[in-house]
């Protein structure tokens, strides 16, 4: 990987940590949220997604043709991809150790990210993943093609 | 347009950064990596999900369409007919139409049908950035208006295709919402 791709990469990651955080703010999603206060989890969003642009454009210069070092249409596509992948790990890991004892009671199952508007992400994967082990053949039919 | 470069420095660096091939790709990836989570209900937040689906898809088949047509037709970029002062690298492919502008546009009329604000917003901003690619010479007008055409187009598209494609499409959200990330 170049150091331009990886710079890209980088970009990528903290503008999507921030976008991930105004998005679960939208949504309600306390679970998702590092700050638990909604408007500081706004303003950590902001500076993520101001930071990500000022950094990479600052550290170099950034318009550069495909074959002098700079990034096809496609190796775009698959390093944005892979950046918001690696910033949603992260967001999950991060938040479900800040949010561990969130949602620690009753949840309903299949509530998917509604799900973390109560609970933090690995009690509710660990919820949904019990209730399906003991009534995955049933449920099969019926949630999908119910 | 291209006349008015190196008469407003500062502007100038502005046109630069936002011509990019990264800027305003990324910001249009970012508002629908921002939706994806957004939603007051189970209902609300699967409608987003599927017109985020829907604004992917047309950004992929916007390029697609780029891609045959300048197979089919290729236009010199203007910096190699014309006397131009370039705010950008010189591009080796067609003029005729604008990849970034058609992928970027599709998103933007994808996000419309989700949220109309954020979708004129993101619209605008494709504007400003198919203004800076002929400000900085490596675009006709006539190239990035067709392109936005285009975009529109395909994501109108995609959206009056996806009602063929729904039930799978619950079938996947579905799934993904197993593992709380639907």
């Amino acid at each position: 990987m170049s150091e331009f791709i990886f710079e890209y990469y980088v970009f990528v990651l903290l503008a999507a940590l921030g976008a991930i955080q105004l998005g679960a703010v939208a949504g309600k999603l306390k679970g998702l949220l590092v700050l638990r206060h909604p408007a500081a989890a706004v303003a950590l969003g902001v500076v993520f997604i101001a930071a990500a642009p000022v950094w990479f454009y600052s550290t170099g210069e950034r318009n550069i043709n495909d074959y002098e070092g700079g990034i096809t249409a496609n190796g775009q596509a698959l390093y944005a991809f892979l950046g918001c992948i690696t910033a949603l790990v992260s967001t999950l890991a991060v938040t479900s150790l800040i949010n561990f004892r969130m949602g620690r009671g009753a949840l309903p199952p299949f509530d998917g990210l509604h799900s973390l508007r109560e609970a933090s992400y690995v009690v509710a994967l660990s919820g949904n993943l019990t209730y399906w082990s003991k009534a995955w053949r049933k449920l099969t039919s019926n949630y999908f093609f119910g | 347009m291209n006349s008015g470069v190196g008469k407003a420095p500062l502007f100038d660096q502005l046109v630069r950064y936002l011509v990019s091939d990264y800027l305003v790709p990324v910001a249009a990836l970012m508002v629908l990596l921002g939706l994806w989570f957004a939603g007051n209900s189970a209902a609300e937040r699967l409608r987003i999900q599927i017109g985020v689906f829907v604004a992917l898809v047309a950004m992929g088949f916007s390029g697609l369409a780029v891609f045959i047509i300048t197979a089919l037709y290729s236009r010199p970029r203007p910096f190699l007919v014309h006397d131009v002062e370039l705010l950008f690298y010189r591009p080796t492919d067609a003029s005729f139409p604008s990849n970034p502008v058609a992928v970027t546009f599709a998103i933007a009329v994808g996000v419309w049908f989700i949220n109309r604000r954020l979708g004129l917003a993101l619209m605008a901003l494709v504007a400003a950035y198919a203004f800076a690619r002929v400000y900085s010479g490596v675009h006709y007008p006539l190239d990035v208006a067709a392109s936005m055409a285009i975009g529109a187009v395909v994501a109108l598209a995609v959206l009056w295709a996806e009602r063929l494609v729904r039930p799978i499409l619950k079938a996947a959200i579905r799934l993904a919402r197993l593992f709380c990330v639907a």
